[in-house]
């Protein structure tokens, strides 16, 4: 797993504003899976019980006092009660990397710093009272001219590539038409899949097997511990590993638009492809006639490619942010 | 009579508008690792809902088929038109009193 540094927290928008600039000595990103304690007087240990309830927060150390309308106080002079979408990212502005979103923040907490000899500071605690959501930068912040098709800004995000998805080992790959996979045992008992008819996988690390089930193959459930894939194996293989190539639970998308002039309407679009060929939209954004943000949820199938397409009407230009966090 | 296959409501695509366009991109391994030379000689097409995507490439348009997001229509056959003459007969007096 890569480190970060915090010259790579280049991702800083609320509301369609670019606050990074704003910052400049901390910011703390919190999620927190809440549980209340439920253990009875007399009990020497402590119990908590999970609530299924996130609770997310943002907190703003020594940012920088300024009162324009894309700076700190601008943005979070109303102290509650306003709800906001956030992006905050902290391993650069790139396509593929991580992202926080959050919606429905609200500002409970500004403190001004003023220091002999220094510049005014300003100290933030937000906390979300909605979603909190981790995903990866579709689109990163960047500025466009005309019409964009994918994969803009030249590469997809692959879900595969995503190290944040763990993959899971296979014991062995038998002599079939439809080659059945088994999962390999850990702890007595055969691994659960996960998976349902029709998945997409992409299998890494099989030895042995004539011809090759690594790659990305399309699956058919047996149990809940083997599955076949398409491939008429004579000769079994062994070990190796899969990650779903796409996945079946939807998720939310994140639009932050920071500058906008000349176009009569932009509408971007969160695209997926299962082979980088042939995309189909995701997510149509409400089209923009100015900056904005939206977070947008949706269900179903997401295939294994995300990219983005901006379809724009007359001559202009926009900067815009685009995100996803699979379900 | 070939079918027609239209977007379906609420879904746009955009693929490799003919044959040619298709080999290169799978012969490259995806989109994104095109070469520039590659980009030129490549082809794209947008389609949106009610629109037609026959020319989809055929391993897309049946994972869209069965997920929905591709209709399949029967194309309209032209019906040609019966024409019959109905002849007038006069009615009989008799006839009417007759019931």
């Amino acid at each position: 797993m890569a480190k970060y540094a915090g010259v790579q927290f280049t991702t800083f928008l609320v509301d369609g504003y670019n606050l990074i600039a704003s910052l400049s000595e901390a910011v703390t990103l919190d999620k927190e899976s809440l549980t209340q304690q439920t253990n009875a007087f007399g009990a020497i240990s402590e119990e908590h019980t999970p609530l299924n309830v996130e609770k997310g927060a943002i907190t703003v150390g020594g940012g920088f006092y300024d009162a324009a309308t894309n700076a700190l106080l601008g943005v979070f002079d109303a102290v509650r009660g306003i709800k906001r979408i956030i992006c905050a990212g902290i391993e650069g502005n790139i396509i593929g990397q991580h992202f926080v979103g959050y919606e429905g923040v609200y500002d409970s907490k500004y403190v001004l710093q003023d220091v002999k000899d220094a510049l005014t500071k300003a100290n933030l605690n937000l906390l979300v009272s909605g979603n909190v959501d981790e995903g990866v930068i579709v689109q990163h912040l960047a500025a466009f001219t005309a019409s964009q098709t994918p994969p803009t800004g030249d590469s997809p995000v692959d879900n595969i590539l995503d190290q944040a998805r763990s993959s899971k080992p296979i014991a062995s790959n038998s002599v079939a038409a439809a080659s059945v996979v088994t999962m390999r045992t850990e702890h007595g008992a055969p691994i659960a899949h996960g998976l349902i008819n029709g998945d997409i996988i992409f299998i890494s690390g099989v030895t042995a097997s004539d011809p090759t089930i690594n790659g990305q193959r399309t699956v058919t459930r047996i149990s809940d511990t083997t599955f076949s894939v398409p491939v008429n194996v004579t000769t079994p293989g062994t070990g190796g590993s899969f990650v779903k190539a796409s996945s079946h639970h939807g998720g939310v998308g994140y639009l932050q638009a920071t500058a906008y002039s000349g176009f009569t309407g932009v509408i971007p679009s969160i695209m997926h492809s299962p082979d980088d060929s042939s995309y189909a939209a995701l997510i149509n954004f409400t089209s923009l006639a100015a900056i904005g943000k939206q977070r947008v949820v949706i269900t179903g199938v997401v295939d294994r490619y995300l990219s983005s397409q901006i379809a724009v009407t007359g001559s202009g230009s926009i900067t815009l942010f685009m995100g996803f966090a699979r379900n | 009579m070939s079918t027609n296959y239209t977007v379906a409501p609420g879904h746009l695509f955009n693929y490799p508008a003919d044959s040619s366009s298709e080999q290169i991109i799978k012969n490259a391994g995806g989109r994104s690792k095109l070469s520039e030379q590659e980009r030129k000689l490549v082809k794209f097409k947008t389609a949106r809902e009610g629109q037609n995507c026959n020319d989809m490439p055929q391993s897309i348009l049946e994972l869209y088929l069965s997920r929905g997001w591709v209709v399949e229509s029967k194309p309209i056959v032209p019906v040609t038109p019966v024409i019959r003459t109905v002849k007038s007969v006069p009615i009989k007096e008799e006839d009417v009193l007759n019931g």
